[in-house]
This record gives structure tokens, sequence and C-alpha cells, in this order.
């Protein structure tokens, strides 16, 4: 379909004078032709009709011309049996041979008969002597016989000889005018018929001699018998009506042909000459020429119709192209309508889109969209940091790549296919709170990820397009879970320790009565828990000395029992043992000593001593009951110096004098958290010295056995104490948690795993912090951002200078304050 | 302070730096006819024990004042001294090769420190 659509009407109106040109090119050529084929029609018939009557005249002349020469032949005969009766000229061989002569020497002469005036045939050109024959039932002898002078005869058949003829005979009278026979001349029905075939020429037109009365003499073409005289109501009566000559048209009954008649009567005699033009043979040229006409209209009309059809075809052509003009004007506007509301549709698509994109960008949490092949496709930038790759590193590097260095939430190898972003494409099921861990190696450690990943779909399909990973950095977290699980573990540590010497307590503990078993047992426990208590009050960083020997001595009259000593710190580990050394030199003091009489004294009093002597206490009873060293030591004794000996390495020296009981405890510095470098230069009271760290305790944390005794041997000559080092994270949150320490030096990555949780449990010690690393940058976590990072290899002056200042700077108040005391 | 019993039962080195505590393995070793040797409150001491006494067995905790006793118990593995670790960390305290060690909880029951050592010190079959 190629016509347009809506405008047809349109069209067709346009289309009309066309269509009109176009009917009309068909018909008018037509239409002409058959006006020239009617007027040639016309004409061919006017000239056959002429034709038709000069042909009759021209028949009719000859037919004069005939019979006149047959009444010639008559007369001639006439005059040669005029003397004659019948007798004689019925025998007469003379007559005979005349008559025969005249009618051999006369073409259209058939025969000749002499009829006598009894009507039998006398003589005649082809019989002699003639048979027989009565002719006086013949019309012409009856005419002849009543009255008329000549007779013009019908067709008959000849009774001697058989053939078609026709007569002209002619009456003989006597002298007194009466009938006297006649003479008869049969003329050649052949002859004129050979005569008028070519006259008229081929073809199937006719000729008749008609007698008046409607009789027929003669006919061609040539037929058998005689035909039947003409009916009155023939055309030819209408035609001729008192005319000599004339024209008329009829169909013939004979063969059923039309044709065009011409008649001419025939001079005197009674007869017509009548002529029959064959029409169809007339019109037959006309028809050709009809036909050639009538097919040149046609050829012209379909000529014409064409070019009117090119011509409408043109137009639609044009009308088309009008039409698509106006349609292509039409769609111009609606396509720009169109692409303003594409661009609408599109500017609300990108504003969604750039708001997505933000959202994407700005997410805190990481996003990766991984393609159905898992290839990585695009990532957010949180994500780029958290993995620690740029965008391209990530959609360059193959999920199976080994530098990702998976590992699950336990830290097992976790296998491409165990992904949970492969899982999701894989089940087309989203994937919740995943947890893994993967190398990050910007950070230079293993980030722990908490990972969802959702496949994502498009219409119609069955396997998922694509999977969005979505995770969070929870490494924090997990430090602080990890920190957060070492101390529960220390606490259950200390509570099952403390358990220990309970039960310790409770076993060693010998007594003469149930009642003084659990007296001594209560006292034990409870100098325990006075230790843990103080402790407890300082977060487990140590316990002040003066406040536990008050606590200890409480139970007994303050004026009685003197305090005196710098104020000093009591390390964590120090401080339980001593309490207990303190509970049982006062419980024996009770018991047997100073304290056991009203008026006895006791005095405690303490100094800070420069080296390895850090404490020395002094325990002196005064104006109690004598004194005598006992037989047998008892498990107070026992205790005391296996506390003082063993567990804080100290000396203990006991005097029984007689005035009352002296102890002496030496204690080694390390139990002490403050007071040693009470009368140590800190690098600010002597600037531009090199700073002086001895005797500080110093955890190193670090994995590679070389650099850790590089920092070993270092710090050692510079006086410290070294706590480790330590090559676990384990070990070092152990040392971290039990050690006393002045400062620690960690290396960030311990076995491929960050030293943070340690580091935090440290800061919460107050313990301050020097990071080693080897990598850039770091991290630090919350509470160590200002902790000093020193890249690797570490300078060991820079490394000495740095700790001595951040020691320095987290050295507590009351180190200064113990120059002071009381 | 004793390094050895009068006893002559089966030598125990005891590495343990709570006075308490270690007067409390002690107690025991001895009423159940062990010979102890030690103790130890610091590695040191108990490298250097391990080293120069030839002990039956070993009672170690883990933590001799901030030090790690493993040093120790490597020299012990090495003369094919069988050892116990008693810790109040329990199994969680051990790692490494030593994870599979035995191992007491503090506090303990006297009773079941006889039967471990008793266990220790039998032949293997």
């Amino acid at each position: 379909m190629t016509r347009p659509l809506a405008p047809r009407g349109r069209t067709r109106r346009r289309l009309r004078p066309l269509a009109i040109l176009f009917w009309a090119s068909l018909v008018l050529p037509g239409a002409v032709a058959a006006a020239i084929a009617w007027d040639n029609h016309d004409r061919t018939l006017a000239e056959a009709r002429a034709r038709a009557q000069q042909t009759a005249s021209i028949l009719e002349e000859h037919a004069l011309r005939m019979f006149e020469a047959q009444l010639g032949a008559i007369a001639t005969v006439e005059a040669r049996i005029a003397a004659m009766d019948w007798q004689q000229i019925e025998t007469s061989e003379e007559v005979h041979r005349l008559l025969r002569s005249v009618a051999q020497d006369t073409p259209h002469i058939d025969g000749l008969w002499l009829v006598g005036p009894d009507g039998h045939g006398a003589n005649s050109a082809d019989f002699f002597p003639l048979p027989r024959v009565d002719a006086s039932g013949r019309g012409y002898f009856q005419a002849l016989s009543r009255r008329d002078e000549i007779h013009f005869g019908e067709m008959i058949r000849g009774r001697l000889k058989g053939n078609l003829n026709f007569n002209l005979s002619r009456r003989r009278a006597s002298a007194d005018d009466a009938f006297d026979g006649l003479v008869m001349v049969t003329i050649s029905l052949d002859y004129l018929a050979n005569f008028w075939r070519e006259v008229l020429g081929e073809g199937p037109h006719s000729v008749r001699l008609l007698r008046r009365d409607g009789e027929v003499a003669a006919v061609y073409p040539v037929v058998d018998e005689p035909p039947p005289p003409l009916a009155r109501n023939a055309p030819f009566f209408a035609a001729m009506a008192g005319r000599e000559a004339g024209t008329y048209s009829g169909r013939a009954e004979a063969d059923g042909r039309e044709r065009l008649y011409a008649f001419t009567t025939l001079g005197a005699f009674p007869a017509y000459m009548v002529v029959g033009l064959d029409k169809e043979t007339i019109l037959a040229p006309w028809r050709r020429d009809a036909g050639v006409l009538a097919l040149l209209a046609a050829v012209a009309s379909i000529a014409l119709a064409t070019l009117v059809q090119l011509a409408s075809r043109r137009e639609r052509l044009l009308a088309r192209e009008a039409e698509r003009r106006r349609r292509a004007e039409h769609s111009l506007i609606a396509k720009e309508e169109h692409v303003a509301a594409l661009e609408r549709v599109e500017t609300a698509l990108r504003r969604s889109e750039e708001r997505f994109r933000s959202l994407f960008e700005t997410l805190t949490y990481g996003v990766v969209f991984q393609d159905a092949q898992g290839s990585i496709r695009s990532a957010n930038d949180s994500a780029a940091q958290i993995l620690g790759l740029s965008v391209q590193e990530m959609t360059r590097r193959d999920t199976a790549d080994p530098s990702w260095d998976v590992v699950d939430g336990q830290g097992r190898p976790l296998a491409p296919h165990q992904y949970p972003a492969v899982v999701a494409l894989r089940t087309g099921r989203t994937v919740r709170g995943f947890s893994l861990g993967a190398y990050n190696p910007k950070a230079g450690e293993r980030r722990w990820l908490m990972v969802d990943a959702v496949p994502q779909w498009l219409d119609g399909h069955e396997r998922p397009s694509g999977v969005f990973a979505i995770f969070s950095d929870v490494t924090e977290h997990r430090r602080a879970e990890e920190s957060q699980r070492l101390l529960l573990r220390e606490i259950d540590h200390r509570a099952k320790n403390a358990l220990a010497l309970v039960q310790a307590v409770i076993r060693l503990t010998r007594a003469d009565t149930a009642s003084g078993f659990a007296e001594a047992v209560e006292g034990r426990v409870a100098a325990l828990a006075r230790a843990h208590t103080l402790l407890a009050r300082h977060r487990w960083e140590g316990a002040d000395l003066r406040t536990l020997l008050g606590e200890e001595l409480a139970p007994y009259e303050a004026n009685r029992v003197q305090i005196e000593g710098p104020r000093s710190t009591l390390c964590a580990d120090a401080a339980q043992p001593l309490g207990m050394v303190v509970h049982e030199l006062a419980t024996n003091a009770a018991k047997y000593g100073a304290l056991s009489t009203p008026g006895g004294r006791l005095e405690v009093s303490w100094e800070l001593a420069a080296g390895e002597a850090g404490l020395v206490l002094r325990w002196t009873e005064a104006d109690g009951p004598p004194v005598a060293q006992p037989a047998r030591q008892g498990f107070g004794s026992t205790l005391i110096e296996q506390t003082v000996c063993s567990q804080l390495h100290g000396s203990i020296e006991r005097d029984w004098r007689p005035d009352g009981l002296r102890v002496l405890v030496r204690l080694p510095a390390g139990c002490l958290t403050s007071g040693r470098r009470s009368g140590a230069a800190s690098p600010q009271a002597r600037p531009g010295v090199a700073p002086d760290l001895k005797g500080a305790r110093l955890l190193v944390a670090e994995d590679q056995a070389a650099l850790a005794l590089e920092l070993r041997a270092a710090l050692l000559a510079a006086g410290c104490e070294v706590v480790g080092p330590a090559s676990s994270l384990e070990e070092a949150a152990l040392l971290a948690v039990t050690s006393t320490l002045d400062g620690a030096v960690l290396d960030v990555d311990l076995g491929g795993r960050m030293i943070y949780p340690v580091a935090e449990i440290l800061a919460g010690r107050g313990v301050p912090v020097l990071f080693c690393t080897g990598f850039g940058e770091i991290d630090r976590p919350p509470g160590l951002e200002e902790a000093p990072l020193l890249r690797k290899p570490v300078a060991t002056a820079e490394l000495l200078a740095t700790l001595a200042h951040e020691i320095a700077r987290a050295a507590p108040v009351s180190s200064v304050g113990t120059r002071s005391g009381p | 302070m004793s390094t050895t019993s009068p006893a002559a039962g089966p030598a125990v080195l005891v590495a343990e730096d709570e006075a308490l505590v270690m007067m409390l393995i002690e107690e025991t070793l001895i009423d159940h006819g062990f010979r102890m040797v030690g103790p130890a409150s610091r590695v040191a001491e108990a490298l250097e024990l391990a080293a120069t006494q030839r002990p039956d067995a070993a009672v170690l905790d883990i933590h001799l004042d901030g030090e790690e006793v493993f040093p120790v118990v490597e020299l012990l593995a090495a003369k094919g001294v069988p050892f116990l670790f008693l810790t109040g960390y329990g199994r969680e305290g051990l790692r490494g090769r030593w994870s599979e060690a035995p191992v007491m909880q503090k506090p303990f029951a006297p009773d079941e420190l006889v039967r471990c050592l008793g266990q220790l010190l039998a032949p293997s079959p």
C-alpha cells in the first residue's frame, strides 16, 4: 500500500480532470472511428447501389440486344416459313437445318421451335423429325393463342431436351389475323449465367430476369429447378411500384443473404432486370477498413489512455510527494516534540543517574558491580579505599587472582567459588552478612569486610546478569572485638589466678582450731582482696604504697602505727604480693610482737634507692614484748620469704631484736612504676644531653628475628629493660596486659596481623607507644593518632630519642610529686 | 628457700611466680612423695634449673614475671623431660607446637596434679 492514507478524498478530487481525460481518451478514438466507419459504410452502400444500378443497366442492355437478336432470328424463320403450311413445315428438313444453323450461330439461343396452331410441335433446331409433342398446355401457347404478339416466357424445363430455359415466342397469324401457330426461341440459361458472372465478378451476387407478374425467367446463380414466382409481398414489388428503375435491399429467401438490389425495366418487354449485390461482399472492404480503423482507434485509445495514466501516475506521485512532504513536516514537528520529550526524560534520567551516582560515590559502603562472568565492571571510591586498589586495578584483576588473598571470617583461605558475589551469581540468591578478609596492598594489611552480594536480573533472563557486592570495612570492629576478647580472657585469667591464690591460702593455712583457721584464712583472703581493690581502683596500673600499707594496718590504732615514706607506686604485679607480706608481718606483730601489747608501736618507712635496689622498706616494731627468733618457721614466715625472694626478686632481712622485730625488705626497681624515675633526670631536665632511658621497661613486638635482636641489643645498651620481644599478636597482647611497662616499640604488622589491639591495650594503660613499619602512611587507631611512626630501617639514635621524648611526655605528675612527699 | 626436697621420690621442676601457688604445689608434691626442683619464678631461673638439674617431670606456669616459659619448654622437650602447664589461661594460653601439651587450669585440685604427674611419669607403653 503506497497510497497515502488520510487525504484520499483530496487526491481523488485532484485527479478528476485526469479521470475525465482518461475516459475521453478511451472513448474518443472509438467514436471518431465509428463516425468514420459509419460514413464509409453509407458511402460504400451508395456506391454499391450505384454500381448495382449500373450493372442492372448493362445487363438490361445486353438482354435487350439478345432479345432483339432472337426476335430477328424468329423473323428470319418466319420469313422462311411464311409460304409454307404446317404440313410442309413439319416435314421440311430444310426448315430444320435453317433452325439448327440459326441456333448454332447464335450463342445465346438454345433452341428454335415451331409449334402449330393446334399446339403440337412441328419442327425444331434439335430434332428432325420432331417427336410428337403437345405444347397446348404451355403458358406461351395459351397466351399467344389468345391475343399476344410476343410472349416472354417463364423458366421451364424442356420436355424433350430436359434442360432449364426460358423462351421468347411470336404469334403467327393468318391473313385474317387468326392464330396460326408460333415461333419460339429458347434461351440458354448457361450463356446468360456465364455472361452475368463475368459482369458481376465473383461473389454471392444475384441476377434475376423477372417477368412483371413475378415469374422468374432466368436467374443467377444457376438453379436446378425453376424457382417459384416472386411473392406479391416481396420487397421488389414495393420498391418498383410503377418505377422503371430503382434500388432496394432485402433478404433473399433462397439463401437467406442480405443483398442490395437494383432493378430496371427491360425496354418494352414486360420484364425487369434485377441485380442483387451481396451486402456482405460489398461491405467486406469497408469492414476491413473499419477493422483497421477500430484497431487504430484502439491503439490510439490505449496510447492516449496510457498517456493519461502516466500523467495521472505522475500526478499521484506528485500528490504523494506533496503528502509525504506534508507528513514529513508534520513528523518533523512531531519529531521535535518527541526529541524534546526524550530530552526531558533523559534529563530526568540523568539527574536520577547523578543522584544515584553521587550516592554510589559517596556511600561509605564499598560497592562493586560484577558482570555475569564475575568480572568487576565498576566500583565506587569507598570500595577502592577499602580494598586499597584503584577502580582500574580492580577491573583488571581477575576474581581468581591470588593477590586478593581472601580468607573467611576464621582466617582460612577462601576459594574464588566461595566468594559471596560468585555464590550469588551461581545461586541467584542474595548473600548477606558474609565475613571475609582481603589483602589491602595500600595499607599493607588484611582488611576485614562484611559483605552483602545482591544478584541483578534483566527482564526475562534465567541467570543473574550481574551482582552488586556491597561491603563495609569492619576491621576496626574486629580489632575492638579482638581487644575486648583479649581483655575478657585476661579478666578470666586474673580471676582464675585470684582463685588459685585463695585456694592456696586455704590449703596452706594451718590452725589449731576451726575458728582460728577461719580467722587466718579470712585475714589472708582479705589482704588479697585489698590489693585487688587497690589495683582495680587504678585500672590495674599500680597501687600507691602508702595506701596499701595504710589499708593493711588499718585494724590497728593509728597512734601506734607510723607510716612514712616518699610517694611511690607499686606496679600491679608487686602490689598483691607485697600486700600479703605486710599482712603476714602485721598478723605476726599482732600475735607475738609489738601490736600484741597495748604499749607497742610499729613504724613502717621506706625510701627509694638508686640502682637495682629500687625500694627499701623498713619494718620496725618497738615497745612490745621481748621477742626471739622462732624455733620453727611457720607458714607465714615461709610465705613472706618466698614472696619477697621468689616472686618479687627482692631480699629480706629479719632481726629479732629484744626490743622488737626489725625487718628490712629490698625490692628491685621493677616493683615500682614510677619511683625509680623520680631520681633520674628526664630529657627535659637535661636538655642537649643524650636521652637517658636507663631502667625503662619497654615492650618490644617484632616478628622478624634479626630486627628483634638488633632492637633488643640497642635498647639494652641504652640501659633499658626489654620485655619480649614478642613475635605474635597474642604474645604481645599478654605482655601488654601483664607487664609493667614504660613504653612500647611495636612493629605494625606482626605475622600478617595488625598490632593495633595491643596498641589500644597499651594506650588504655597510659603506656606510650611507638610504631615501626615497613609500609608508608598507616591509619592509626583511635586514641593513637599522635603516636610516632618510624619507618624501617630505624636509626637507633632516632628511636631512642623518640622513645625518651614519649616516655617523658607520658610521665605522670605523681612522679614529680614524690620529691615533695612527706 | 629449698631447691631440693629431702624425699628421694621423682624430681619435679616447678616454675611458678606466684608464691602462694608455688607453696601449694610444693606442699602437694612433698605430701605425695615427690621431690621438688626449684621453684623458679623467672624464665632465666627455670632455664638454669632445667639445664643443670635432671628432673623427672616439670610443672610450668606459662607466664613468669612477664615472660613466657616456652624457652624452658624447648629445653625440657629436648631433654625428654615430660611436663605439664599450669595456667590461669587454661588451654587457651597455649600456642604453636605446644597447643596439644598437657595443661591444668588454675585453680587446681592437688589430687588432680598428682594424678597428671603420675601419668607423665608412667613408662610409655
